[in-house]
């Protein structure tokens, strides 16, 4: 489980968890009725859920590349593990990046059918 | 001893020795091919026979559409037409061509001598044909598919459409699927582990790491697809509602699982034209790629973000606007990787001195036509627009810019730049630059102007229009400039086969190119090299001038050809230092006889013969048990040298051989189709009309905890069965119980404990996830059996080894999917009970 | 955004030929800066933008350009193999047509799209969005004609050999007309 190429798709792989988990807990919100009172900001408990959701994702993905980045140790030769070690820097941050740009929405757009 | 050493250093007695060891016999023994040069290439060529049939009916689309009220097809035919030129283009060309592609170059560009599972290749390659073969004979007989290239349900089940027109697309092509899938794993399995020693990661050609990445995606966006298909082709046959509104089920479901797929699908056709334009365009530029970490990360969020917009197709089926969002910046996201890669080839051009060379020519025909429908695509991305432009003329347009521009422009640089390696001859290139603009000039005409039909109103699929909508000219001229893209290819076509017969040979490397597949002589020996290099540099930054003859002269690693074995190294995932020696299976007729047997279940569900189906499944798996049979003969000895002093032990005393990475891929794939399948249950419950069932009786509790847990004896017992050659004996005896006593309970539930399955979505949900299951433990079962069986007849455990953690890894799984089974059997009744809306 | 997109498209093909043809262009540049340039500083702000406007507009759209206080009508379209029928819910006993959409100018619509076979979708090119007809499941969509007339519409989802044919009318009345209409006053020609 500790091979280099499923630590640099750790990130992304968090992200598709939230992905899935975010858009089932929204379906299955507004099936349940959970996005009732939507009439001030916080009082939607559908909208307060899926917030905290992507929060706690979030700081989880930024979680991943802290620890990445302190048990960086070079497993093979030096110049693969740069490399390794370079492109899970730049893919982790681009997950971290689709993370606050994707569920963006959550924080304002209509959560259910009309 | 002495036959090696007359053999070292003459290249032509090496050439000699290994090419009867690994040439394809003539006559019948062509099918019993297994090189990956003679696959690959069948591939392709086959490919290009159904990108011709799918042109033609593309002809006949456009024929139809030039007129306002024309009586060229009635509108039976033309659903027909449509669907076939969807499903053909999608299915059987892009997929199997690009398929071949790497099935024939991988191995080279990865400096060995074949894929980590030829006869894998072979069987692909046969479903592929007896699949396509299914197709076309429909469209022959005037019974080919006719809802359209994605099946929308209802439109496809059997109340709206009775007759087999959809049974042909759903068999067919979940039987060419099967080598999609076989594909992936060969192709994992072969960058990650059959490389030329000292190929770490980061010297990986840039075209390995782009079949990792497309083949990871064929291997997780497949099963929903082929679950998809299983599910409707079981309501079709069996009467189980999935997808039928009126008894739980829900046709949104249908659309969920094929884009899960379908959008994926996209990207999975673009990547590998990406990657031969990141291998091509430098050496045409002279200089080497620009930004190799940086297209690397690219691809690798490329792929995981194009699974986060595949409900961009379904905007207008009422799905909330937050919803929405998520898919919505997902597909603007997924532009990013796509602008990091141009512009790596850009700065690779400014950086080099390239050349309007042929290759170079069809490279801008990409880079126009594809960044057009780049743009079109981000505009399409934004919810308001696509609720305008969503099944019009306009996303017509845009699709085939982006497939035309980032699939088929560069795959003609592609065979440009590659032919010459084929057939070692160079083109004469008369023809070569009046056929691109024809096709270019001819594609821009056609589908420009088809962005302003769609956008003037006029949606996909309708056979006629009328002449008062004004549409009838751009149709016009679009319907013309699609004739002269189809003059285009037929000049391609021409130019090909005059290079075939008066092309110029050449000595090596005309290109100057700095990959591995140049350092042998062309076209290529079936073994492609005399000795395995050692590389010390990224592997496309080599000389293969002086690579070539030193390989060829047997200078390299396992040059010494050893009692008729097909040999390969086999190296540490990262670091590329050899860790084993693959031992290949010769030619055999076996892939293409369980092709046959695999074929005629799927004739038989596809004439409704299903009570002879088992018989055929029966004959499927004696088939694959044979394979085992033919597997290598091996080596005594733990180690085995390979050459420059250097020894491995054989693969099936490794620490990891290929064969275990392969099972770990084929669990990963079933475990994907096995979600798909529970979250789809879910999703039922959330979204279908008429929940509820009136009356769910959920089976046994006892029934259920009886089933899971003699599935679990299984998983116990491989653990046993590792420890000594008695144990063995008692561990495989117990997994080969448990898994029977399971099947039984779980069949028992499936037949007797559920009320009948064609009652309720819900209960033919149950129905399905029992099903699973029990097969996991008939197929179980029959590992434990052939554990059993050579326990007895050998007593030797090293040799054995392999196969038992093989084994375990069924069962493992086998058990975690049958307690799934059971809690989500608990949860869907407690839903269903208390939660139920 | 058209003109944005061809700005971006000369600038992606001007820079790939005078990459070509011009062999001391961009040489100056480094090819990391080419990459962050091009593939990052350009694309992201766009994309953003876009992508944020795109949310708002569509946020617009979804509650029809009204305010809370404007009353929305409600139509029933169902879909059928190939035609559409119109009803009106909050209207007891009010009319029932097949292929012509009656609506009153000036007002928010709401189609309320259903399905009695196979998937269709309503669409009105010129009153914009669209929505599918999804058997088992009722999907919302407001519309509005500011002016009356009459407005061309068309089914857009593939639903079997009739689906060319599956055009519909939308006539956008004055309220007068409408009102007359409803209660069965205005003959049907």
């Amino acid at each position: 489980m500790r091979h280099p190429l499923l630590l640099l798709i750790l990130a992304f792989v968090v992200w598709s968890g939230t992905f899935l988990l975010v858009y089932a807990t929204q379906a299955t919100g507004c099936s349940l009725g959970w996005h009732n009172n939507d009439i001030a900001f916080w009082r939607s408990p559908l909208r307060f859920i899926l917030i905290v959701l992507v929060v706690i994702s979030f700081v989880a993905i930024l979680g991943t590349l802290a620890w990445l980045r302190r048990r960086h140790k070079p497993a093979a030769a030096l110049e693969t593990s740069t490399f390794l070690g370079q492109v899970k820097t730049y893919v982790t941050i681009a997950a971290i990046f689709s993370t606050a740009f994707c569920f963006a929405g959550v924080f304002w757009l209509t959560l259910c059918p009309l | 001893m002495t036959e090696n050493q007359t053999l070292h250093h003459n290249p032509i007695a090496l050439h000699k020795a290994l090419d009867r060891i690994w040439g394809t016999k003539p006559g019948w023994g062509r099918l019993a091919a297994v090189n990956h040069n003679v696959i690959g290439v069948r591939f392709m060529l086959t490919a290009l026979v159904f990108f011709a049939i799918g042109g033609v009916l593309a002809m006949l689309i456009r024929t139809q559409l030039a007129s306002s009220q024309s009586v060229f097809m009635d509108a039976e035919t033309y659903g027909q037409v449509f669907t076939m030129h969807g499903t053909i283009m999608m299915f059987l060309f892009a997929i199997p061509f690009f398929e071949g592609m790497a099935i024939y170059l991988l191995p080279k560009l990865l400096g060995t001598r074949d894929l980590a599972f030829p006869r894998l290749g072979a069987y692909g390659y046969w479903c592929y044909l007896f699949g396509g073969m299914i197709l076309i004979g429909a469209l022959l007989a005037g019974v080919a598919p006719n809802s359209g290239w994605f099946m929308y349900t209802p439109l496809s089940s059997s109340v709206y459409a009775p007759g087999i027109n959809s049974d042909v697309w759903l068999l067919g092509i979940t039987f060419v699927e099967i080598s999609a899938l076989s594909a992936a794993v060969e192709i994992i399995v072969t960058i990650m582990k059959i490389r030329a020693p000292g190929m770490s990661l980061d010297r990986m050609p840039i075209f390995a790491w782009y079949m990792l990445v497309v083949a990871t995606m064929m291997l997780i966006g497949f099963p929903p697809l082929i679950l998809g298909s299983i599910l409707l082709e079981v309501e079709r046959a069996f009467d189980l509602p999935f997808f039928d509104p009126t008894r739980g089920g829900d046709p949104l479901l249908w659309q969920h699982l094929f884009w899960l797929f379908g959008h994926p699908e996209v990207y999975i056709i673009f990547l590998p034209a990406a990657g031969a334009i990141s291998t091509i365009l430098p050496v045409l530029a002279g200089t080497p790629l620009a930004g190799y970490r940086m297209i690397v990360s690219a691809i690798v969020s490329m792929a995981f973000l194009s699974f986060g917009l595949w409900v961009h197709h379904m905007y207008t089926v009422g799905i909330p606007h937050v919803a929405l969002s998520f898919f919505s910046a997902a597909s603007a996201l997924v532009a990013i990787p796509t602008a990091i890669q141009i512009f790596a080839w850009l700065a690779t051009l400014a950086h080099g001195r390239a050349r309007f060379s042929i290759p170079m020519l069809h490279i801008f025909g990409f880079f126009f036509v594809f960044v057009i429908g780049g743009l079109t695509g981000v505009m399409l991305a934004m919810v308001p627009f696509d609720w305008q432009a969503h099944d019009t003329h306009f996303v017509v347009a845009h699709l085939h810019y982006v497939l035309v521009g980032g699939f088929i422009f560069p795959m003609l640089a592609t065979a440009y730049y590659w032919v010459p390696h084929l057939t070692g001859k160079q083109p004469v290139q008369h023809l070569s630059h009046a056929a691109f603009w024809m096709i270019f000039i001819g594609f821009n005409v056609t589908f420009f102007f088809m962005h302003l039909t769609g956008l003037r109103g006029m949606p996909r699929r309708i056979f006629e229009y009328p002449a008062e909508f004004g549409w009838e000219v751009l149709n016009f001229v679009s319907s013309m400039g699609s004739f002269v893209m189809a003059m285009g290819f037929a000049l391609v076509a021409l130019d090909f086969i005059l290079l075939f017969k008066f092309g110029r040979a050449f000595r090596r490397n005309p290109w100057k190119a700095g990959t591995l597949e140049w350092a042998m002589p062309t076209p290529p020996p079936s073994y492609n090299f005399a000795s395995i290099p050692r590389v010390d540099n990224r592997a496309d930054l080599l000389d293969p001038d002086v690579i070539g003859p030193h390989l060829a002269a047997g200078r390299g690693y396992l040059g010494m050809p050893r009692d008729d074995r097909m040999e390969v190294l086999g190296v540490n995932s990262v670091t590329g230092e050899p860790e084993q020696l693959v031992l290949l299976p010769r030619q055999t007729f076996l892939p293409f006889w369980t092709a046959v047997a695999t074929g005629s279940f799927f004739l038989l569900m596809l004439f409704k013969f299903y009570w002879a189906t088992p018989v055929a499944l029966a004959a499927v798996i004696v088939c694959f048990c044979l394979w085992s049979r033919s597997s290598p003969s091996s080596f005594d000895d733990d180690a085995v040298p390979i050459g420059h002093g250097e020894t491995v032990p054989v693969h099936i005393r490794a620490e990891s051989p290929p064969s275990y990475l392969a099972m770990v891929l084929t669990l990963v794939a079933d475990a994907t189709l096995y979600i798909s399948l529970l979250f789809g249950c879910l999703f039922l419950w959330i979204s279908a009309p008429n929940w509820p069932p009136a009356n769910l009786q959920s089976p046994s509790l006892w029934l259920l905890i009886l089933a899971a847990t003699s599935m679990s004896l299984g998983s116990l017992g491989s653990r046993i069965s590792k420890k000594s050659a008695h144990m063995s004996l008692l561990g495989n005896g117990l997994a080969f119980a448990g898994h029977l006593i399971s099947t039984g309970s779980f069949i028992s539930i499936a037949f007797y404990s559920l009320p009948s399955a064609s009652g309720h979505a819900a209960t033919a949900s149950l129905f399905v996830i029992v099903c699973y299951i029990s097969l996991h433990g008939v197929v179980g079962s029959i590992f434990a059996a052939h554990a059993l069986w050579r326990a007895l007849r050998d007593h030797d455990m090293s040799v054995r080894v392999l196969d038992l953690k093989i084994g375990a890894l069924w069962h493992d799984y086998s058990a975690a999917s049958a307690f799934a089974a059971v809690g989500f059997c608990l949860l869907l009744d407690s839903l269903v009970r208390d939660g139920g809306v | 955004m058209l003109w944005g997109s061809f700005a971006l498209f000369t600038l992606v093909l001007g820079l790939f030929l005078a990459a070509v043809l011009a062999p001391r262009f961009g040489r100056g540049v480094s090819q990391a800066r080419w990459i962050i340039l091009g593939g990052l500083i350009l694309p992201v702000p766009v994309l953003a933008g876009l992508t944020f406007y795109a949310f708002a507009q569509g946020e617009f759209l979804l509650k029809g350009a009204v305010s809370e206080a404007n009353e929305v009508l409600e139509v029933r379209a169902i879909g059928r193999m190939w035609q559409w029928q119109f009803s009106y819910p909050s209207v007891s006993g009010g009319p029932v047509h097949t292929d012509i959409l009656h609506i009153p100018a000036g007002r928010t619509i709401e189609i309320i799209a259903e399905s009695e076979d196979v998937i269709h979708s309503f669409w009105v090119p010129r009153l914009g969005g669209k929505i599918d007809a999804v058997p088992g499941h009722s999907s919302r969509l407001r519309i509005r004609a500011d002016q009356p007339g009459r407005y061309g519409g068309i089914c857009s989802e593939y639903c079997g050999t009739g689906h060319a044919g599956m055009q519909f009318e939308v006539r956008a009345l004055g309220q007068d007309d409408f009102r007359d209409f409803l209660t069965g006053g205005l003959r049907h020609d």
